[in-house]
């Protein structure tokens, strides 16, 4: 069976072709309700959303469930105006002493959001060993849980009737993902024992410095447009007219990796240059092998979630914009932040998401097809890496054509 | 009377047609002898082994070979013996008429001694071959098979377990393989049964369970005795780890597993993007007619502009489909995924005299296809 699949349908096969899923077209109405009747998920993802089955959270609710970690994620709204607005309408706080209270209480607040960071990092820390010690080491926990997805997939084509689970949810694949944070609290202290008050400052400045959860909007935009520069690296950007060709992490040059790799926060700069220095070719393939089924895990857990369960999904605002940057579905200069603080914007973003889960997982297992997400686009195809399943990101424009 | 007469003569002649080589030139030197007794931490030496192996192999057409052992050798000396040859046989991938008979001739005196894993693997024997013995050697032989299966023998409920995967009974034989392991756990013998037991898995399918088993079977045995289960194992690992299915792959290769150079082959060119070493791959595929080595060697040469050796390949490809039905298939469906390719390669060609033939004799052949305009001449 296995010899079968492997030898006739991958990527490797010499045979027959991958049949690959078509990008979704939003040009105009017409085109979308086209897209609609041939992609058969985008039509469920779009009911789906418009029937209240997937959304995301109102503003300022901190979530803590199976599919959301907020507490290892950093702020969606700097807290000024709340702040300035609180002492405004304090009647305690006298008119003279308004201004330098304003500018205390935002700094006593952005200490606590620090101390509160810090104490979450540890936290987040600590409960994942937890499920790493369930299951395996976290240097291959990923592949690991990747593989068994894949197994059991496999296992239900030919029996069906045992539902596909794996061993961890997206709070704890994604808490896994993040604990290395952890190793920036040594440096992070030391500023805050020297910085003081000052540290904001510090942080925006440096924000690679900073753990993740401790990140203010403005450091977390100049992070995402750090990010986004190594958009043009990957390979479906080379052809962003045609649906994307087979890539293996190999095929990729080795600056391109490294670059790539120390966006995504895989790979330290002391790594990437020893790496680089002894033309370590493998482990830089094996590492973006790895973020992309560290992608295809965190969004079969989002599509299982939507699709073959009964309750709703609900994404906090903040892994709605942490599932933007690691995706890369936006434009330079766009602040994901604001984005997500107002209607419009927050609409973008998950219809954004939407076309590109349509694009990625259309024919595969989880979406009601037969085949799994390898056998579908080949052996960790970093040509669909980022890939945002659309000619052009979805914009305000676009999301009046989409929304009718 | 004339065919008695006739049945000795033929048996004359046959004996005087095989004459045995002398020992010492058919026996393994004594440094590999010596590995393989360590290798089953055997308290006999080759010193001492080398005199009873060439008295048994001496008196193989003579018979009577009890007298040949020493008194303190016990039926599980003897067996051992048997062993290391049989060893041997698995190591070299080849089989000496010799030393196989002198192997056979060492499990029976075996059995004979009273050896129980020997007599279990006679039993098998003559119950597999059911159709060349008598019908009483069989039912005796089954009935030492429940003996022995009664004393909870290992090797008996291994070989019962052996026997029913066989016959393709996959749930008794997992469940005298299982029964095997509860007694033998971290053997040789174990490291099989855990690959046989990772087949099973396979098939069901539960591929969690059949990667432990085939973990477990290479941790306990040497390649060797369980290429197959390097062979499903990388199988396994090649959506998720295909450096590790590499590395497993190749260990299967080097023994010369067939079905390995062909996944190798497109594993280095396809996903590491290594075409050089992809093209050794191939070949040593196409050296056994895999249909699909062809097609990756051809691949290969495309994509580093070897046309010439495209074309030869090509060309081969077609006697192969020639001869074989399947071969046939899979050459019409490349020929339709490959058309531009193919086509392109009549511009390279640099077969001048082939060509020029060709044009020579265009008037005299009666073929359907024209002279191509995208010949070397433009003719």
């Amino acid at each position: 069976m296995i010899r079968f699949r492997s030898v006739n349908v991958r990527s490797y096969s010499s045979l027959r072709k991958l049949a690959t899923s078509s990008l979704v077209a939003v040009d105009s109405a017409k085109c979308f309700q086209q897209s609609l009747s041939d992609n058969s998920t985008l039509a469920k993802l779009a009911k789906a959303y418009k029937t209240g089955k997937f959304g995301v959270a109102a503003s300022n609710t901190e979530m803590f469930d199976d599919l959301n970690s907020d507490r290892s994620l950093p702020l969606v709204r700097f807290p000024k105006l709340q702040v300035f607005e609180e002492v405004q309408n304090d009647p305690k706080v006298g008119d003279w002493r308004k201004p330098a209270t304003k500018w205390f209480r935002l700094g006593k607040k952005l200490l606590k959001m620090y101390l509160n960071g810090i104490k979450d990092t540890w936290r987040v820390f600590y409960d994942s060993r937890k499920v790493l010690q369930k299951i395996g080491n976290s240097q291959s926990i990923i592949t690991l849980t990747y593989r068994d997805l894949e197994f059991q997939e496999i296992q239900n084509r030919i029996k069906p009737g045992s539902p596909v689970r794996l061993a961890i949810t997206r709070r704890e694949l994604q808490e896994i993902y993040r604990r290395q944070e952890l190793w920036k609290l040594p440096a992070f202290f030391v500023l805050l024992l020297i910085f003081e008050e000052t540290l904001p400052v510090i942080c925006f400045l440096v924000p690679s410095l900073v753990p993740w959860n401790c990140l203010t909007p403005g450091a977390y935009k100049k992070l995402s447009e750090r990010r986004i520069v190594s958009q043009s690296l990957l390979p479906f950007y080379q052809l962003p007219t045609s649906s994307p060709s087979y890539t293996p992490p190999y095929a990729l040059e080795l600056s391109h990796t490294t670059d790539l790799l120390k966006r995504f926060k895989m790979l330290s700069k002391t790594k990437a240059y020893l790496y680089s220095w002894s033309e370590n070719r493998t482990r830089l393939g094996e590492l973006l092998a790895q973020f992309h089924q560290y992608l295809v895990l965190d969004d079969w857990l989002l599509l299982q979630s939507i699709l073959n369960t009964d309750q709703k999904t609900i994404l906090s605002e903040k892994e709605l914009v942490n599932a933007i940057l690691d995706r890369q579905l936006y434009r330079p200069g766009e602040d994901l932040n604001y984005l997500t603080s107002n209607e419009i914007g927050r609409k973008m973003l998950i219809w954004r998401l939407i076309v590109y889960w349509s694009f990625r997982f259309q024919g595969t297992a989880v979406t009601g097809g037969s085949k799994t997400f390898s056998e579908l686009w080949g052996v960790n195809n970093i040509g669909v890496l980022n890939c945002p399943g659309t000619q052009q990101l979805i914009d305000e424009s676009i999301l009046s054509v989409i929304e009718g | 009377m004339y065919s008695c007469s006739k049945l000795s003569f033929k048996r004359l002649s046959s004996s005087l047609a095989f004459k045995r080589a002398p020992f010492y030139e058919v026996f393994p030197s004594k440094k590999l002898v010596n590995r393989l007794l360590f290798e089953m931490d055997s308290k006999l030496t080759f010193s001492k082994l080398y005199p009873v192996y060439e008295s048994v192999y001496n008196s193989l057409d003579v018979g009577h070979t009890e007298r040949c052992f020493p008194v303190s050798f016990k039926g599980e000396d003897v067996m051992m013996m048997k062993k290391v040859l049989e060893k041997l046989r698995h190591r070299t991938k080849s089989v000496n008429r010799n030393l196989r008979d002198l192997e056979n001739e060492l499990l029976e005196n075996a059995a004979e001694l009273g050896d129980n894993d020997a007599i279990s693997v006679l039993s098998f024997n003559v119950i597999t071959n059911s159709d060349k013995n008598t019908p009483e050697d069989v039912s005796h032989a089954q009935k030492l098979i429940k003996s022995l299966y009664q004393m909870h023998h290992p090797l008996t409920i291994k070989l019962t377990a052996d026997f029913a995967f066989a016959s393709e009974d996959f749930s008794n034989a997992e469940k005298y393989y299982k029964l095997f392991l509860d007694s033998e756990k971290d053997t040789y013998r174990a490291g099989e049964v855990n690959g046989q037991l990772g087949k099973i898995s396979f098939k069901k399918p539960d591929l969690k369970e059949a990667e432990k088993y085939f973990l477990e079977s290479i941790r306990l045995c040497p390649l060797e005795q369980v290429v197959q289960s390097y062979y499903h194992l990388a199988q396994l690992y090649m959506d998720s780890e295909p450096v590790k299915a590499r590395c497993l792959m190749e260990s299967a290769a080097s023994e010369g597993f067939k079905e390995s150079f062909q996944l190798l082959g497109f594993l280095e060119m396809n996903y590491f993007q290594n075409l050089q070493k992809a093209l050794q791959w191939f070949k040593l595929g196409m050296e056994l007619f895999d249909f699909e080595c062809f097609i990756g060697y051809f691949d290969c040469c495309m994509k580093l502009k070897s046309f010439q050796k495209a074309k030869n390949c090509l060309k081969s490809m077609q006697k192969l489909s020639e001869t074989n039905e399947v071969s046939k298939e899979s050459f019409q469906i490349f020929v339709n995924s490959r058309h531009d390719q193919i086509n392109s390669l009549a511009l390279y060609s640099k077969n001048v005299v082939a060509d020029t033939s060709l044009f020579l004799h265009a008037d005299r052949t009666t073929t359907d296809s024209p002279i191509e305009k995208e010949s070397r001449w433009n003719l």
